[in-house]
């Protein structure tokens, strides 16, 4: 389970208040899932309504960072670009 | 004086290694060390590759063959399952694949001379809303069509099946009906791999656990091999069967396999007597139940709601399975869950499992097979060895080629599934 804050409306919740919306990239550039630090987009779904960026580790599962859409960090360690 | 290790399992074999407290088995499977070049390499120790690589050595004379397995056999996906076999999908593709798989298990505790405590002991899919209802009708009617046995069965039948099904004024649907396979049933998982494993290794199979493949290599568009944690394998036909570990095997060389990985759970209660002699699949609660022969109860669900390798499994997952069970058994609400697990799941975008070539000459992949890939072990095996071998079942995964996501041809089985994952 995961507990995902909101870099909008800063709400902390568990992960059944959001929705994953797949792995952070332009529509038409899917990209793969694999193991190691993921970037996807994630719906404020019962807070504020926004999209955001959410950073993990699809293994561990421990969240590295959010943001809000415009506002990509550079990468975090271990992650491949 | 030392005696000829037993290889059989037959009942004099089990009396005669009874009288000397059974010392004298021989290892299901040895533990082979990787020799430096195969015919075939088969990357993923799952019920998948071993049955193909045993369908390989015994109908198509390919024994120079090895399984390599990251893990230990058995570890994977092939033991994180609920055991249902089914075959009442609805398009003619699935009920193809799936019903050569179904009509292979009838006879497979024979054929690798190993009880995989298959029991088709028939398998309802209920209805609690009209919706459903007409897709199991419709369903029926194609499974009809291509000869597979199935039917609707009215709310009377169903609890004639169900005793134990909620029907008092308390339920909180109304019960339109099921879908109805007899021949439905489950196996026991750990078995089906053991077996293949062990035919396979009988038939000069190399069987390597602990040994991952790190990546694939390639000669001039041809695969020449594989490169390993235990050094380079070189082979002239190599064959991905590593579930949701297949696309990063794959991205290397370009080739982009639609497959997401969901972690799936599962759950094991204690064992009571028996009280569930069918199979119960119901879409409308997201919950699949059934009883082992141990007497507990095996129970799941819908897939996590993010993807991920993690095979941890999220709490709301389990409160909605225990949920849904009790939704349809509501007397079961004091018996106690001694297990559960999490298997990581290769979905697909239309849950349709993706085998065949891929990129270089001699790969193939055979992966994707997401919520429902125990069922079909024996019928992927048969026909991916078949391909590999230019044999005459290779038709039967034909349209399950990775071309289809770029042609359009998808094979939608996700309004058919038992749970909407």
């Amino acid at each position: 389970m995961l507990l995902i804050t909101c870099p909008v409306c800063a709400v902390t919740a568990e992960e059944t208040e959001f929705s994953c919306g797949g792995p952070y990239a332009p529509p038409g550039h899917g990209r793969l899932y694999m193991r190691g630090v993921v970037r996807e987009w994630w719906l404020c779904e019962a807070g504020c309504g926004s999209w955001f960026g959410l950073a993990r580790h699809s293994v561990n599962q421990r969240i590295l960072g959010v943001w809000a859409a415009g506002k990509e960090p550079p990468p975090f360690p271990g992650e491949t670009a | 004086m030392p005696r000829r290790p037993t290889r059989r399992y037959t009942l004099t074999s089990l009396l005669r290694e009874a009288r000397r407290q059974h010392r004298g088995w021989e290892p299901a499977w040895p533990k082979a060390e990787p020799k430096s070049s195969y015919e075939v390499i088969v990357v993923g120790g799952g019920g998948h590759g071993l049955a193909a690589a045993y369908y390989l050595a015994k109908l198509h004379g390919i024994r120079n063959i090895t399984v390599l397995e990251k893990g230990w056999l058995g570890g994977g996906n092939a033991a994180r399952n609920t055991t249902i076999i089914r075959s009442d999908y609805l398009r003619p593709e699935s009920m193809a694949l799936y019903g050569l798989s179904h009509s292979l298990f009838e006879h497979l505790s024979t054929e690798l001379d190993f009880n995989v405590l298959y029991s088709p002991r028939g398998l309802v899919e209920l209805a609690y809303t009209r919706q459903h209802m007409e897709r199991l009708a419709r369903t029926a009617d194609a499974n009809t069509h291509y000869g597979i046995r199935s039917w609707m069965i009215p709310p009377d039948e169903v609890r004639k099946l169900l005793p134990l099904l909620d029907d008092g004024p308390h339920r909180r649907y109304p019960l339109y009906g099921g879908l109805w396979q007899p021949r439905g049933g489950i196996a026991r998982h750990d078995a089906v791999v053991w077996a293949y494993a062990r035919m396979a290794a009988r038939l000069g199979i190399d069987i390597v656990e602990n040994c991952a493949v790190e990546r694939i290599e390639t000669i001039g568009g041809r695969v020449s091999g594989v490169r390993t944690s235990r050094g380079v394998i070189s082979a002239d036909i190599v064959l991905v069967a590593a579930a949701a570990d297949t696309p990063a095997l794959l991205a290397p060389l370009g080739i982009s396999l639609p497959v997401e990985p969901v972690a799936l759970q599962a759950f094991v209660s204690e064992p009571l007597k028996p009280a569930l002699d069918v199979v119960v699949i119901a879409g409308d609660v997201e919950g699949y139940i059934s009883q082992s022969d141990k007497g507990e109860f095996v129970i799941g669900g819908a897939t996590d709601p993010s993807p991920g390798y993690s095979r941890r499994g999220a709490f709301a997952r389990i409160e909605d399975t225990a949920a849904s069970l009790l939704e349809l058994f509501p007397s079961l609400s004091r018996v106690r869950m001694m297990r559960h697990w999490a298997g990581t799941v290769d979905i697909t975008p239309d849950r349709s499992p993706i085998i065949g070539p891929a990129g270089p000459q001699g790969l193939y992949v055979n992966c994707g097979w997401g919520t429902g890939g125990f069922k079909a072990i024996p019928g992927s095996g048969y026909a991916t060895a078949s391909l590999l071998a230019g044999g005459k079942a290779a038709h039967v995964i034909e349209p399950f080629g990775l071309d289809r996501f770029r042609q359009g041809r998808l094979i939608e089985e996700s309004a058919a599934s038992a749970v909407a994952h």
